[in-house]
């Protein structure tokens, strides 16, 4: 039994690696993503129905969530936050989508779950920047000077936790749903096709969450 | 969604992501210690106070996170 989940369609170009799956996939997600965005902003209704109340109703929760930690940043903040949130769970959703060999997640390759983590440390940097200007960089070397070698290896292992968290739970789902399919082609496949559904959406809020989280120790005076 | 409600999802996301935490501090530290030991011939020295380092930065990194 040969398994697809994690296979990638390599092609080299000027020496680099490219995984066409994962372009290809994320290309779709951003499609669809612009798609439903536009579908839900193009006749807004003060009663929002339909795919405007949908949008406006996972809106409303993460913004609670976003004001509660960020304070007076989250509406510069939020757009980005948004975007990480709903490219991330219809990344996920994305592969789980029956078909033959197809449809797979973007965040199944550690490339893109890497890419989404190193750009939110690089937002990290330019807010604590931003907010604080150059006595930002005081904070590598809190409570001592010896410090800065563990706070400079913790600014390396914080995107990379990030970055593996996401893509074992999103791979691990994909692997185990084809080998249940295989195995047991009845029920059980459908059980865990819901339980990692409800997995997409919790791992889209928790990535969510935890930029929000490192964002707020920057604003924040406990930084 | 009330302040409450808001540090107990903050906190479940914390939470989860803890023994990553842990586990990516000491295989950067590992690989970082392995690297060592191969360029400048100390195995297993590097490895070794890499592995510890890494634990002691993972642990780190989580009480940093929680408090």
């Amino acid at each position: 039994m040969e398994l697809h989940a994690g296979h990638h369609h390599v092609v080299q170009w000027m020496g680099i690696s490219f995984n066409m799956d994962t372009l290809y996939m994320t290309w779709l997600v951003m499609a669809i993503i612009i798609v439903v965005t536009l579908l839900a902003t193009r006749s807004r209704a003060m009663v929002p129905q339909g795919i405007q109340n949908v949008m406006e109703g996972v809106l409303e929760g993460l913004t609670g969530q976003f004001k509660t930690n960020l304070g007076n940043q989250w509406k510069f903040l939020s757009s980005i936050l948004f975007t990480y949130f709903l490219f991330i769970l219809v990344s996920n959703e994305l592969g789980l989508i029956p078909s033959p060999h197809i449809l797979a997640s973007p965040t199944n390759d550690i490339n893109t779950t890497l890419g989404l983590a190193i750009s939110s440390s690089i937002l990290v940097w330019i807010v604590g920047l931003k907010v604080k200007g150059i006595g930002y960089f005081k904070h590598f070397v809190q409570p001592f000077k010896l410090f800065i070698i563990i706070n400079l290896m913790e600014e390396i292992a914080k995107p990379v936790t990030l970055a593996f968290r996401l893509f074992g739970n999103i791979l691990a789902g994909e692997i185990l749903l084809e080998l249940l399919y295989a195995l047991v082609p009845y029920v059980l496949p459908i059980v865990w096709l819901a339980f990692s559904l409800a997995i997409g959406i919790i791992q889209a809020f928790i990535f969510a969450m935890l930029v929000t989280s490192y964002l707020g120790m920057t604003i924040g005076d406990g930084h | 969604m009330g302040k409450e409600k808001s540090d107990l999802w903050m906190a479940i996301s914390k939470a989860s992501t803890t023994g990553f935490t842990i586990l990516c501090s000491i295989g950067i530290c590992m690989g970082l210690g392995y690297a060592f030991d191969h360029y400048m011939g100390t195995n297993p020295w590097g490895l070794l106070i890499g592995g510890i380092f890494g634990g002691f930065l993972g642990l780190y990194g989580v009480i940093r996170q929680c408090m």
